[in-house]
């Protein structure tokens, strides 16, 4: 059984790499470790100058259009100053790697325009450095959490309830109202009032 | 004393108590320490990223039950012993953190006997309706202190739904009066 | 030893971003999971590389370019990094760590009949379902043609059919012309792509045929 797909060998082919002499492989390696280490704008200056225009080439080739070929160049570039730090030179060529950031960029808006969704699951199939992920949220070490929340909020409310109650210990606004019988708009309305009235007491201190 | 720290953004307060969900390697390890030593650990918001002039806050839990949820994973309920301060966090090699843990006496607010009456019959009697309503909780407490003033405030705020910055903005009130007054603002019929 | 891997074309097609998310999530845990796999995938990024950034003059940068990369350099924020943490997940009484790309996406509850059962994923993917199946010992799936095409990534267990066992990693794609009827002995995990058998979109078929000349 082998489906066209799929096959039955796996053999890295060796000594097909050739060095692609007109590359200038070690300035731009250069210039994207002085980004990571002293956020060295002329240095980022050079690695723009070099990519940019290729990188909206290759947009307007994938997307058939300039604005769209400007968003992969602005995401891909905005990836590549503040992820500077992630570039391990031994690891590779400073090409490889920024090609592999616009290749996620490209891939997570090609997503976006098909089903809409702000999503970014190109760092879970292709992660920048192994054993590490992006935190853009702030909070640490609460991915069960993150998970946790993410998954509560998908469930029916009646459910979520249950499930806040077991692993939250916290009522929702729904369950307060109901408990209090009054509608949820007033136990919003209570809350805030209440907040409002701690923070004009705490002062600035809260 | 040194015991390992649950990062987890939870609200709760001595007397406090909830079941936890354990699946990570390092987790579980610290829950059979815990269990053998009888120690148990900290939970706290976040350890890594707080400001460094802040001390780190923590509290200090118990195991006092275990079962499997539905998924197989393991459950713990714990009860919040003591606030704590945390200080020198270190890392162990399966990156479970450790804290010298000291205790904070007493409770974040200034307290006194006018405050406490501040918590009447209708705080309690509400709060006593909340239990009966919810089994789960109910069935978590097997002790409940209603008639203590401190306790009736630390679980409504544990249960009311505002977010976590703002539980920890009214742990930071001078005094009980305070804390008592924001309950009644919510909870009083009108 | 792991026997059964994405041919080159697939590989490649993987290496650019050009499949659908689905079969990039099957192909980036088949990747995770086989060592040879991975050199083959660094190798095609730096061949792909070099495709896209080896001509070396600088073309000059228009006003909107300037703009642009000023407004990127503006603060000196990066982007925080922590550990990623594989979550452990368990099933029959076993633990197992989900590859990264499987177990960072959403999934439903499991669900199922008898000894089978799946939880889908929770990615739009026109008319791929990704998901993960679990059998039990002993279980079996009763004989089935596909008429769009299935992929199954065996993650954990034991699983053979008409055409021999499999183990753990091992990247079956099977199309139309298969019939089979998969089998386990102690109970296996895996994850399947299947394209919805009816609307068999002539695109993606296309997509997904071997493009022959390859850079190597």
């Amino acid at each position: 059984m082998i489906g066209q797909q799929q096959s039955v060998d796996c053999n890295v082919k060796s000594g097909t790499r050739k060095a692609v002499q007109d590359t200038p492989s070690q300035a731009l390696s250069d210039a994207l470790v002085k980004v990571a280490t002293s956020r060295d704008r002329k240095a980022f200056a050079y690695l723009f100058e070099y990519f940019a225009p290729k990188i909206k080439r290759f947009g307007v080739k994938q997307f058939g259009n300039e604005a769209q070929a400007m968003e992969l160049v602005q995401d891909t570039m905005t990836s590549v100053w503040r992820k500077a730090h992630l570039y391990h030179h031994d690891k590779g060529a400073a090409t490889t790697w920024i090609y592999t950031v616009m290749r996620n960029a490209s891939f997570d808006a090609l997503r976006k325009m098909k089903s809409n969704k702000e999503e970014h699951i190109s760092e879970d199939i292709w992660p920048i450095i192994q054993d590490s992920q992006t935190d853009d949220e702030g909070f640490k070490d609460h991915l069960q959490t993150a998970q946790i929340q993410k998954y509560i909020n998908k469930l029916p409310p009646a459910q979520r309830d249950i499930v806040k109650g077991v692993y939250f210990q916290e009522m929702s606004q729904e369950q307060l109202a109901e408990h209090l019988n009054i509608p949820v708009g007033t136990v919003k309305s209570r809350l805030r009032l209440a907040l409002q009235k701690l923070r004009a007491e705490l002062g600035d201190q809260a | 004393m040194k015991l390992a720290l649950f990062p987890l953004p939870i609200f709760l307060l001595p007397g406090g108590f909830t079941r936890l969900r354990i699946f990570e390697q390092r987790y579980l390890y610290m829950v059979k320490e815990a269990a053998k030593t009888n120690q148990g650990f900290v939970l706290c918001a976040d350890v890594e990223g707080a400001p460094k002039d802040r001390q780190n806050e923590g509290v200090h839990v118990k195991i006092v039950d275990f079962s499997q949820g539905e998924d197989g994973q393991l459950l713990i309920d714990v009860e919040a012993i003591k606030r704590v301060s945390i200080s020198n966090v270190e890392v162990d090699h399966q990156g479970l953190r450790y804290g010298e843990c000291s205790e904070i006496e007493g409770p974040p607010w200034l307290c006194n006997d006018t405050a406490f009456k501040l918590i009447d019959s209708t705080l309690k009697e509400k709060l006593r309706n909340v239990f009966i309503a919810n089994p789960i909780l109910d069935d978590l407490y097997k002790d409940k202190r209603f008639s203590e003033p401190l306790w009736v405030a630390y679980r409504w705020l544990e249960i009311l739904p505002i977010s976590m910055a703002q539980k920890l903005k009214i742990k930071q009130a001078q005094t009980f009066e305070q804390v008592a007054e924001f309950l009644h603002t919510v909870l009083d019929e009108k | 030893m792991i026997k059964h891997h994405p041919n080159e074309s697939l590989l490649e097609q993987f290496v650019e971003g050009s499949l659908p998310a689905s079969i990039s999530v099957a192909i980036a845990a088949h990747v995770e999971l086989c060592p040879c796999c991975q050199k083959k995938t660094q190798a095609l990024e730096e061949a792909k590389a070099s495709q896209q950034f080896s001509d070396a003059a600088p073309l000059a940068l228009d006003a909107d370019m300037i703009q642009l990369m000023e407004s990127i350099a503006l603060t000196d924020d990066v982007d925080e990094v922590h550990d990623y943490i594989q979550p452990t997940f368990s099933y029959q009484g076993r633990d197992v760590q989900l590859p990264r790309a499987i177990a960072n996406i959403d999934r439903t509850k499991f669900s199922g009949v008898g000894k089978v059962s799946r939880a889908r994923l929770l990615l739009e993917d026109g008319e791929l379902r990704s998901s993960l199946l679990e059998i039990e010992a002993e279980g079996e799936i009763p004989e089935h043609t596909h008429t769009g095409f299935e992929i199954t990534l065996l993650l954990d267990g034991d699983f053979s059919d008409e055409s021999g066992e499999y183990v753990p990693g091992d990247f079956i794609w099977q199309d139309g012309r298969h019939n089979h009827s998969p089998r386990t002995k102690s109970g296996c995990l895996c994850f399947t792509v299947v394209s919805s058998a009816l609307h068999f979109n002539k695109g993606l078929s296309k997509l997904l045929n071997p493009i022959g000349n390859l850079i190597y």
